[in-house]
């Protein structure tokens, strides 16, 4: 109960008043014969006590309003008064106006109510007020008088232990009611003095009758001590089979005792006198079997009223839930009866069958039921009172109401929904009553219809506060009536009334809640991990989207303030918050949850108050993107989360105690700790309006083609795919090249056949002089024998014969597999396409479209927008572009960096740029975009640029560079990446604390990409990244340096120019090359990875020359003996045991199957540079080259035999000679014109043109005249040996000839030539 | 009721993929659709013997479907079990109104799904 404010009840009063007033009106129009003035008068006082039933309602007064609501049913019914008002019930009108007011004066004075109650139930009225009610309703409207701020939380059941209380008093009631005892009993008393058994047992019947009723009683007051004890007395004392002699006048005695000592103990409960003579009667002993010491002990003590212990309690709800055994059969086991009072061994099993708990009812949810039941109820009683005047068939009309259950049916269901079960037991058992009726045709009875009536009412009015105890019980009461066709039993009645006590309505508390307080594990973003991989894989596909949308939403609705925009956000957070719990994504979860909430009631609120969310919608927005990235790996989780769930739920907290807060300015400024944030409102909230209509439209776009089905495959798959490809490309490159070497051998194998059956043609030949010559001279000795005779003559023709033969097969052999080879050869290429091809579309599977990091870019923008208060637009050209998601991922940091700086140190303040004549808000855009293998990266901001001067300033304080030191541009330009370096005098949260583009920097290089910064003073700046699309292959060019082949990443690489394109220059100490009208400073190679000790030896005019740009912007040229070609490599780490080695990007496998380091110069130069050596290459190839001159020793080795070039080429080629071979003098000097040899090793038989004609040829050019010349052949005579010695060969070595001679000897050539 | 045609009715594909499994998993032969038009058109012609339908969803939402295969004759009989995570009882209170059978809160266990199927089998 509420306190009652003096305000309302002076209210009340005047209202009283009033009506006053208005009811002398009415009487005076009442003696008109017009009664239409009448009518409308009397209608409005209606209307008036109407509205002062609602005010008592208002100020907590359930009592008064329903005794003025019951006044206005009985003294108010306009139906009855058209004809006017009779006298007396005019009379009855103003003596209830007197008695009204005298109880507005004194309420609390027992007289004032009774006489209102009184005047309730004259009975003139059609239904006068039931005694029952009567007093129920006296009490009721007894104000409170120690209104407690705590009551309406407490639970029911300490509800209950108020009512014992002695301010709420109810013992008067119960004494009432006993009293009603009295003449019953005396009755009882004087009809057992005639003998007349029957009588006796009839009255006796209807006194234990009485008594029962009289324990409810006390159980609905709550005492349910009080209760035990009557039932107690009810199963001793009124036991029908003690009357089997008749009533005993000790009997009788003990009946008179009892009701005189109950009276007592109503009178002071408190005094522990009262109630031990009340159970001492109990212990009489006339009983057959009276209460034990300790049972009666007990009892005295539980009804004392202070003794509202816990145990008290317990015994409450125990007698409550159990269905206690009817009285009658519980006469013979009155020992069971007084064990029930052993609560504790009962009371869990009794609580099984209760509901587990309170269970708390929002009053929206009631209303909901009561206004779907209201109409119902209305259409029942019209139906039963207009059906009944028309007088339909009882039979008709039964089956007209058939139908009408099912809507009882429903709110059964409704309720049950709800947790209510004892309003689901009163409508099952409504239902039920009213088939019933319905098939026995009793609707229409008048008792049947008035209790359908009343009990339909006294639902509405229990709907209308279920918490009204009287309401409860009168509603269950109803339920018991026997005109019921299934009334229930009493027992039923107090356990329907128990189930009604556990309900609660929801009081604010209960809707506001605690105010929790985040915890960190309420913003988990982790996945939990039993999740249906199908499902992670749609929730993949659809957290972006979500919070996009969300996020796109959240700026409508702050641009708008639409009801229909928070609407729409809402149902997108409750999407997302299903998303999050669906997934154990807590963080999501957890935020959306308040956000729905908090939309929810704006939604409600009608209005979207300015103000309220300030940022805070904007950053839960980013914070849900963050997070979604973050479940989808592309990011941290953000750490900004557990404040902002915090200030979220501290809002919804706030928005459910107080409302939604019409000054929200307040809010916005109590919003804790948001970083020194400008006051909110400077920048209108929407200001992205084009980019956001470009993702938008982009959106539809990418959903049209997100149609297409996608898989989710593990990135070590795909890392392993690509492997494998790459795996693949070389091993092709490798077949590819011994494929082309077994054509080249085969082509041999054709010439030698050729020459092989040259060779035996000439020989057949040969064979036939000799034949000829032979025969002849046969012939000559011995004329007998014919020349065909002869059978040497036959062996030899014959062998040769054979010989062509076989030549002949092996040449068509060597035909077919000429053909095969050639085939194979297609094949290849045709492999290497497809291998190629099958390696492109790996890779592309590691490629995203810079769409996929848009959201978040857009995000730092905003952020960094809010931060800093001004207002840029964030342009993304190329979102389409595709890039290796790795780089991509690596390269968001350093994006959103540079974003965030364009914003804090780029563009200006709007005035600033106002007064610089630009517009308003600023731009930045950035670009992507491929071009070739590589990515461009521009980002270009239209703010301030620059200022070169306070950059060298800085650099100068900074100690950066000496301030005699002259810089171009560009290079003051780039301090700006040297660490430590910031223009800003103090750091700003955002960027500027010194490390932020050094950081950047390093990063773009660890990507093995170039940055360049380009900026005009005053017109903004523009950075350029330039970055490989992908870092798994790399486009490089195979230079050879000696004999040892590398791989050099095109990183950097401007040009390459051939032997002869420009000139090299010697300037002071250091070597230019020259190209064109452009001078670069040039290096050799072998000088860079510190392959040659010479580094200012004059190098040979025949170099080619690649010019790379080091990051700086500097050209420089590079030289290297010759780049042989350029290729697709895929290029590996060194592995865990090889620490980072600057300048090596990685290795790589070559065709012919030898390992190569990648070389990446502008790393190299640098870290040359800075003095740090690539050494364990430098030292390996130290190794490998004892013999360290400026390049390797060129051997060129002639032999028409295959075998022979082949040992002698590995020869050389182990003695770390480059070795080149020819098949005969011809081929040689082609050879020699190529590439001047430093030794030639020439066999001296050979066709086309043999050793001693080369050795002639090799003497007599300048060139090459000092050669050395070895010959090595099987021609071991002095004539031979004479005539080499005579065309200039050094040494004549005869096979077969041992290594260990062939190397002295060349090396004794060798050394005495140099 | 025998059942072997379910629909499952949710505009959020995870969602949708969740209950799919769930019910596929129990042989069931699953009818999906993604918005209440659809789920409404889709009962009109395929005649499920149970829908599982997500209250919150744009422009129709489970509550109006609902009322619009109440009000069709073709459909009315077909049993609605109501998924959301609208965890408020007066949505609940709504559902029974409209004489929605039954009602399951997101998340659920698997279990409280093919209890439901199994209450209407």
């Amino acid at each position: 109960m509420a306190t009652i404010d003096s305000k309302h009840w002076s209210n009340l009063t005047d209202q009283t008043l009033q009506a006053a007033d208005l009811l002398l009106e009415v009487l005076t129009q009442n003696q008109d014969t017009d009664k239409s003035k009448f009518i409308e008068s009397f209608y409005q006082y209606t209307e008036l006590w109407q509205e002062i039933a609602n005010n008592a309602l208002a100020c907590g007064m359930d009592g008064l309003c329903d005794v003025c609501s019951l006044f206005i049913t009985l003294a108010l019914d306009s139906d009855q008064h058209e004809q006017g008002l009779s006298e007396n019930h005019g009379q009855l009108l103003e003596q209830w106006l007197e008695l009204f007011l005298a109880y507005l004066e004194a309420p609390e004075q027992d007289s004032t109510r009774s006489e209102l109650i009184s005047f309730l139930r004259n009975p003139c009225w059609s239904e006068p007020l039931s005694d029952n009610d009567a007093q129920i309703l006296k009490q009721s409207l007894l104000p409170p008088q120690e209104p407690k701020a705590a009551e309406k939380q407490q639970e029911e059941v300490s509800a209950d232990l108020q009512l014992m209380d002695g301010n709420i008093n109810y013992w008067p009631i119960l004494k009432d009611q006993v009293s009603l005892t009295i003449e019953p009993l005396q009755q009882l008393l004087n009809i057992s003095q005639q003998n007349d058994q029957s009588q006796l047992i009839e009255s006796f019947t209807e006194y234990a009758e009485l008594w029962q009723e009289i324990a409810n009683e006390a159980l609905d007051f709550g005492l349910d001590s009080l209760c035990d004890v009557c039932m107690l007395f009810h199963a001793t004392a009124l036991d029908i089979e003690l009357l089997e002699q008749g009533l005993a006048d000790r009997h009788g005695k003990l009946l008179k005792n009892w009701l005189d000592r109950f009276i007592a103990y109503l009178e002071t409960p408190e005094d522990n006198k009262t109630g031990n003579d009340l159970v001492n009667i109990l212990q009489d002993d006339f009983w057959p079997e009276s209460l034990p010491d300790d049972d009666a002990k007990m009892l005295a003590d539980l009804l004392l009223p202070e003794s509202n212990t816990v145990e008290n309690k317990k015994i409450s709800i125990e007698t409550k839930q159990t269905p206690a055994p009817e009285p009658q059969q519980q006469e013979p086991t009155i020992n069971d009866s007084a064990s029930d009072l052993d609560f504790a061994s009962n009371l869990e099993v009794d609580l099984e069958n209760s509901p587990a708990e309170i269970k708390v009812i929002a009053p929206d949810l009631l209303e909901l039921i009561r206004s779907e039941f209201e109409p119902y109820a209305e259409s029942i009683f019209v139906a039963i009172e207009s059906e009944y005047a028309k007088t339909l068939s009882p039979e008709k009309f039964s089956l007209a109401m058939l139908p009408q259950l099912e809507e009882l049916e429903m709110l059964a269901k409704v309720s049950e929904t709800l947790g209510l079960q004892g309003l689901q037991q009163v409508f099952e058992v409504l239902r039920n009553n009213m088939q019933a009726l319905c098939t026995d045709k009793l609707m229409l009875e008048k008792q049947q219809s008035q209790l359908l009536t009343s009990v339909m009412s006294c639902i509405l009015h229990y709907l209308a506060d279920i918490e009204n105890v009287a309401r409860r019980i009168l509603l269950a009461e109803h339920l018991q009536n026997p005109n019921w066709p299934i009334p229930l039993s009493g027992n039923e009645v107090r356990k329907l009334i128990a189930l009604f006590g556990y309900v609660r309505l929801q009081s604010k508390a209960d809707i506001i809640g605690e105010r929790e307080i985040a915890s960190e594990d309420d913003v988990a973003v982790t996945i939990q991990d039993d999740i249906n991989p199908e499902l992670l894989e749609s929730l993949y596909d659809e957290l972006p989207s979500l919070t996009e949308e969300f996020s796109e939403a959240v700026r409508q609705l702050l641009k708008s303030g639409s009801i229909s925009d928070v609407e729409k956000a809402q149902r997108i957070a409750h999407t997302l918050k299903g998303s999050g719990n669906l997934a154990g994504i807590k963080g999501i979860a957890s935020l959306t949850h308040n956000i729905e909430e908090i939309m929810e009631k704006v939604a409600s609120h009608g209005s979207v108050p300015k103000g309220i969310f300030d940022t805070l919608l904007l950053d839960c927005a980013d914070c849900l993107e963050a997070m979604s990235d973050s479940v989808l790996g592309r990011g941290n989780p953000p750490d900004n989360s557990l404040d902002l769930l915090q200030q979220l739920s501290d809002l919804s907290y706030q928005i459910k105690a107080e409302g939604i807060p019409e000054a929200a300015e307040e809010l916005s400024l109590a919003k804790p700790k948001t970083e020194g944030f400008t006051p909110p409102g400077s920048f209108p909230p929407a200001t992205e309006t084009k980019p956001v209509e470009k993702t938008d439209k982009e959106k539809t776009e990418s959903s049209a083609d997100s149609v297409e089905t996608t898989t989710r495959i593990s990135s070590s798959l795909v890392e392993d795919m690509l492997r494998m490809a790459g795996e693949n490309n070389i091993l092709t490159g490798q077949i590819q090249q011994h494929l082309s070497e077994t054509i080249e051998q085969n082509l041999t194998i054709r010439k030698q056949h050729t020459r092989l059956l040259n060779l035996i043609t000439e020989l057949e030949q040969l064979v036939e002089e000799q034949g000829t010559i032979s025969m002849e001279r046969v012939s000559a000795l011995n004329e007998e024998f014919d020349p065909l005779e002869m059978d040497q003559y036959n062996e030899l023709h014959t062998c040769s014969n054979r010989l062509l033969e076989v030549a002949t097969d092996a040449m068509t052999i060597t035909t077919t597999v000429s053909s095969q080879l050639a085939e194979l050869k297609d094949l290849l290429v045709v492999q290497e396409r497809l291998q190629r091809e099958n390696h492109e579309l790996v890779l592309k599977t590691r490629m995203v479209p810079v769409q996929s990091i848009e959201s978040r870019l857009q995000r730092a923008i905003r952020q960094a927008c809010r931060t800093t208060a001004k207002n840029v637009n964030l342009h993304i050209i190329g979102t389409d572009t595709l890039i290796d998601s790795d780089i991509l991922n690596s390269l968001i940091d350093s994006l959103m960096h540079m974003l965030r700086n364009a914003v804090d140190h780029g563009i200006e303040t709007s005035e600033q740029r106002l007064a610089a004549g630009k517009p308003e808000s600023g731009n930045v855009t950035l670009e992507f975009s491929l071009r070739g293998d590589r990515i461009l990266v521009v980002c270009q901001d239209d703010g301030g640029g620059l200022d070169l001067a306070r950059i060298r300033s800085i650099a100068e304080q900074k100690r950066l560079i000496s301030s005699d030191q002259s810089l171009s541009a560009k290079e003051l330009q780039r301090l700006v990446l040297k660490p430590g370096f910031s223009t800003r005098d103090s750091a700003t949260q955002l960027s500027g604390r010194g490390i932020g583009m050094n950081a950047v920097h390093d990063q773009i290089l660890k990507l093995k990409g170039e940055l360049d910064i380009d900026s005009q003073f005053g017109n903004g700046t523009r950075i350029t990244l330039t970055l490989p699309a992908t870092l798994v292959s790399v486009r490089a060019l195979l230079v050879r340096s000696g004999n040892q082949v590398m791989a050099i990443s095109n990183r950097g690489l401007e040009q390459i120019l051939y032997p002869g394109a420009g000139k090299l220059k010697l300037l002071g100490n250091k070597w230019a090359y020259q190209h064109g009208d452009k001078l670069y400073s040039a290096r050799k190679f072998e000088t860079i990875i510190n392959y040659s000790i010479a580094e200012n030896t004059t190098p040979e005019g025949g170099l080619s020359a690649m010019l790379f740009k080091m990051e700086s912007g500097e050209i420089k040229a590079i030289l290297v003996d010759q780049v042989m070609d350029s290729r697709e490599l895929i290029v590996k780490n060194m592995g865990q045991y090889v620490p980072k080695i600057n300048g090596v990007a990685g290795a790589t496998i070559l065709g012919d199957g030898s390992v190569t380091p990648v070389l990446d110069i502008p790393e190299l130069l640098r870290a040359n540079h800075s003095q740090t050596m690539v050494q364990p290459f430098a030292q390996d190839r130290l190794q490998n080259s004892h013999n360290n001159t400026q390049h390797l020793r060129r051997a060129l080795i002639i032999d028409d035999s295959l075998s022979a070039r082949r040992s002698l080429a590995q020869l050389l080629s182990d003695m770390n000679y480059e070795v080149s071979t020819a098949i005969d003098g011809i081929d040689a000097i082609e050879k020699i014109e190529e590439k001047l040899p430093d030794i030639i090793l020439v066999d001296l038989e050979m066709p086309r043109m043999n050793g001693l004609e080369l050795t002639s040829h090799v003497r007599n050019r300048t060139d090459t005249k000092d050669v050395p010349v070895i010959m090595v052949t099987s021609r071991a005579t002095d004539k031979h040996r004479q005539q080499a010695k005579n065309s200039g060969v050094d040494v004549y070595l005869t096979k077969p000839f041992s290594e260990n001679e062939l190397m002295d000897q060349i090396n004794k050539v060798v050394t005495g030539n140099s | 009721m025998a059942i072997s045609t379910i629909l499952v009715v949710d505009d959020v594909a995870s969602h949708l993929t969740e209950i799919q499994g769930i019910v596929a998993g129990q042989g069931y032969q699953v009818i999906t659709a993604q918005s209440g038009q659809e789920a409404v058109e889709k009962a009109k012609k395929q005649q499920p013997d149970l829908i599982f339908m997500d209250i919150v969803m744009p422009e129709m939402d489970g509550f109006a479907a609902s009322r619009e295969l109440r009000g069709t004759a073709a459909t009315k009989d077909i049993p609605i079990v109501f998924v959301s995570s609208k965890d408020q009882e007066a949505d609940k209170v709504w559902a029974r109104l409209q004489g929605i059978e039954d009602y399951v809160t997101k998340p659920y266990t698997p279990e409280q799904i093919i209890e439901k199927i199994n209450k209407f089998a």
